[in-house]
């Protein structure tokens, strides 16, 4: 009788280690997956609020006096946060996000760059997320006079390269075209090659 | 006595359980662990598979924002969107990983971008083709507007019209009722010296009271015209009055002449009352002694008589020449045939540009894809060139423009016609293609000679004299003339601005046999002939209702272009658009710095979960203006 009561004891202590193991187990991996789940809607939700902000600065192109003004204001943020809270309340699963904030700045390429920060409704392991996104051209700066072009050279390289060119993945060094052709750079033949052949056939 | 103490887990929290060990043991080192393994696992495949989500959501974002920022000189000359390759997109891209913290440094990123640029035909032609939708788009909506806002006042300007046009033909009608001809005609009629006298003055009288009548008719016709005010009807009321001024002027030309005449017939008259008199006198002596007649006496009477029938032809002649102008001595109709082979010769336009190439701005040669298209394709892309380059006649009903396109500085002023024949001298170019509206031009006027029985017949009618089988040739040589020349005629009126339907109408058709034959078919040419180089139209065509049925400069190059291997137009639309670049950005930019589209590859080490090494994540991604 002895034997079997402790049979059971035993049994008991295992149910019960191996239910809450299992659960906190369980619940760590869903708050995980669940965040991660969180982040893909707000990524879908900010990739729309994107295109709706492109076509609100799309207008002001050329105008950057004006854009800045309002990037580093808050009507660029405000018009931000309004479609964002938009397109999340649209979703069913948008309640997941808490408290979403949108920041406008300028980034060094002149694109409105959106940033974006949000809790969670349900807690994972990360408490909080961001995402930061380049949202449109905010000014064009190469115009209508092609004034500002910029070509990479490397370091011991004889040719000027364009910017997408596999032989800068060592060194690449920007410099203004006309600068690089009077120090007596040539054009990449990778870069430019489909113009080269073109002239050659000729 | 107490059990002895043994060590384990479940002893310690549960001392009074004892035996069974190895089943929580069993549990708890084994099971748990693997658990915990699986949900790790498990988590970092899904946290992968988030990454590079995020990875290719962030690579699309930095690839529409590179697209958003398309080259303005581009979109707003050409109507195409393209970006300059200008902006460091790898370091765009990188930047923004950073940001995310995909990666910690931006060398971290492994990225290659190829881009489609607009030096290669299939790029060209795909943004011509997209380009084509928007500008042809503008273009048909712009006419429209064009077209609804006149409609708008259509209902007043047609009234404006209406008025005018009764003006005009009020003087019109005030000549042809003044009835000059019938009164000269009843004039031949007259004998009597006395009545010739009597008649003539009361046509003098009339011409009178008809010069009077007509300069107020004149006047009050003049001030309606003025008091049209209508803005839309300047043109028209301009065109209406220098028609009735050429009018008048020609009534007092004739006023003139029939004055002249008048005075003419007096004097004669005079002279004929005298031998009248002196005739009376004869035949009253002869009366009286009419037995006792003398010769001499006889032949002063018949030399009276025959000065008196002079006397009436002169006075005969001098009306008949009112009536019926006198022709001019024709020449031979060879003669007229050899002058229009002569003009055949000369170049109706002449322009003496040239357009310089240099080995960045020549596509002429590249290797082409070989894609076929669709004729829908084919005629947006030929309405996109015609409404991008300019031609000789930029004004054309169907001409629709982009922007400020047609004012801007430009190395050819027939651009179209470049396309059409890729000859570098305009003057040859030009040249080419009047030689093929010609040909066009002949055929469906040679149809029309050969269909109308009158012209057969004004033909039949002057080779009457011409033996056969010579009068066959001679026949056909007429007809390739006639048809010719018409053609001609028919080019000079393109360029001048006019348009024709294919096959005439007896009202267009500017040239009879008469004309031909005589050489002064030369006459009818417009008078804005280009005679020196690099003159340019006097006058273009106007804007008309797009609607219009006929045939205009702009519709010929139209139907060539469409003739023409697409290949040839779209390499020569590349070489004009280099050009231009090449121009605008003092030879810093060409068609290959700008591109439509990318193809981006990223690769990255994923980041690591507790220490464990992740694989690289790898995401390809490709966008353009087209998507």
């Amino acid at each position: 009788m002895q034997n079997s009561g402790r049979r059971r004891g035993s049994v008991a202590i295992e149910a019960l280690l191996s239910v809450a193991v299992t659960l906190i187990l369980v619940l760590t991996l869903f708050g995980g997956v669940l965040s991660l789940y969180s982040d893909d809607v707000l990524e879908w939700s900010v990739l729309g609020v994107r295109d709706e902000l492109s076509l609100l600065s799309m207008p002001l192109m050329g105008h950057e006096a004006i854009l800045e003004r309002i990037g580093k204001g808050i009507i660029l943020e405000y018009a931000a946060t309004c479609a964002l809270e938009n397109a999340l309340s649209a979703r069913s699963d948008g309640l997941l996000i808490r408290s979403p904030a949108v920041y406008t700045q300028f980034d060094d390429f002149g694109f409105v760059e959106l940033d974006v920060r949000y809790g969670y409704t349900i807690p994972g392991f990360k408490r909080s997320g961001r995402l930061v996104l380049p949202a449109s051209a905010a000014v064009v700066s190469d115009g209508e006079l092609f004034s500002k072009k910029s070509v990479y050279i490397t370091t011991y390289g004889e040719r000027y390269h364009l910017s997408g060119c596999r032989h800068l993945r060592k060194s690449r060094f920007a410099i203004d075209l006309k600068e690089a052709k009077a120090k007596g750079y040539t054009p990449c033949k990778h870069c430019y090659g489909k113009r080269q052949e073109g002239v050659e056939k000729d | 006595m107490a059990a002895p103490k043994k060590s384990g887990t479940s002893r310690a929290i549960f001392p009074d359980l004892r035996g069974e060990e190895g089943v929580i043991t069993l549990f708890l080192v084994i099971l748990i662990p693997v658990l915990i393994v699986g949900c790790i696992v498990l988590y970092s495949l899904i946290g992968r598979h988030s990454q590079e989500s995020r990875g290719l959501k962030i690579a699309y974002s930095c690839s529409e924002s590179y697209l958003s920022r398309y080259n303005a000189y581009m979109y707003r000359q050409f109507g195409i969107a393209a970006a300059y390759t200008g902006l460091d997109f790898e370091e765009l891209m990188a930047s923004y990983f950073v940001k995310n913290a995909l990666v910690d440094t931006k060398e971290a990123l492994e990225s290659e971008i190829s881009f489609e640029d607009m030096s290669s035909y299939g790029a060209f032609r795909e943004s011509v083709l997209n380009a084509g939708a928007v500008v042809v788009a503008q273009g048909a909506i712009d006419a429209t507007t064009e077209l609804l806002e006149s409609w708008t006042h259509l209902k007043a300007v047609q009234e404006g019209v209406h008025r005018i046009q009764k003006h005009s033909e009020s003087i019109s009608r005030y000549i042809e009722a003044s009835k000059f001809t019938e009164e000269l005609e009843t004039l031949l009629d007259v004998e009597g010296s006395a009545e010739l006298v009597q008649r003539v003055h009361a046509f003098r009288i009339l011409l009178t009271d008809t010069h009077t009548h007509f300069s107020s008719e004149l006047q009050s016709t003049l001030e309606a015209i003025e008091r049209e005010s209508n803005s839309e009807l300047t043109a028209y009321l301009d065109t209406c009055k220098e028609g009735i001024h050429t009018t008048a002027e020609a009534y007092r030309a004739r006023e003139a002449c029939l004055m002249e005449m008048c005075s003419d017939v007096e004097a004669l008259s005079t002279q004929l009352t005298t031998v009248d008199s002196a005739l009376e006198a004869y035949t009253k002596i002869k009366a009286n002694d009419s037995e006792d007649g003398d010769t001499s006496d006889l032949e002063a009477y018949n030399s009276l008589l025959s000065e008196r029938e002079a006397l009436m032809d002169a006075v005969r002649a001098s009306i008949s020449e009112q009536i019926y102008p006198s022709d001019t001595e024709k020449p031979g109709w060879l003669e007229g045939v050899k002058s229009i082979i002569e003009h055949a010769k000369k170049p109706l336009c002449i322009g003496d540009a040239h357009l310089n190439l240099t080995q960045a701005t020549d596509y002429t040669a590249i290797d082409v894809d070989g894609q076929d298209s669709t004729l829908s394709e084919k005629i947006r892309i030929n309405e996109y060139l015609l409404t991008i380059f300019s031609s000789y006649d930029s004004g054309s009903p169907r001409c629709f423009e982009f922007g400020n396109r047609h004012h801007r500085a430009q190395a050819l002023r027939g651009e179209v016609e470049y396309l059409l024949t890729g000859k570098l001298e305009e003057r040859s170019s030009l040249r080419w293609v009047q030689l093929q509206i010609f040909g066009i031009r002949e055929v469906a006027n040679l149809i029309y000679v050969v269909s109308n029985g009158r012209m057969q017949q004004d033909i039949a009618t002057l080779l009457s004299a011409v033996p056969p089988p010579w009068n066959l040739v001679a026949h056909g040589v007429i007809v390739l003339a006639w048809s010719g020349a018409e053609s001609y005629l028919d080019i000079k009126g393109l360029y001048a601005g006019s348009g024709y339907t294919f096959v005439k109408d007896p009202e267009q058709w500017v040239l009879d046999l008469e004309t031909i034959v005589s050489g002064k078919w030369v006459d009818a040419l417009p008078k804005s002939e280009l005679s020196k180089a690099g003159d340019a139209p006097s006058k273009q065509s106007d804007k008309k209702d797009p609607l219009d049925p006929k045939l205009y400069y702009q519709d010929y190059m139209r139907l060539l272009l469409l003739l023409q291997n697409e290949e040839d137009t779209l390499r020569r639309a590349m070489t004009l658009i280099a050009v231009e670049l090449d121009e605008a950005s003092e030879g810093g930019a060409g068609l290959s710095d700008f591109s439509i589209g990318h193809t981006i590859s990223l690769r990255w080490k994923a980041k690591m979960l507790l220490g464990i090494e992740q694989p690289f994540i790898t995401v390809e991604l490709e966008n353009s203006y087209a998507e």
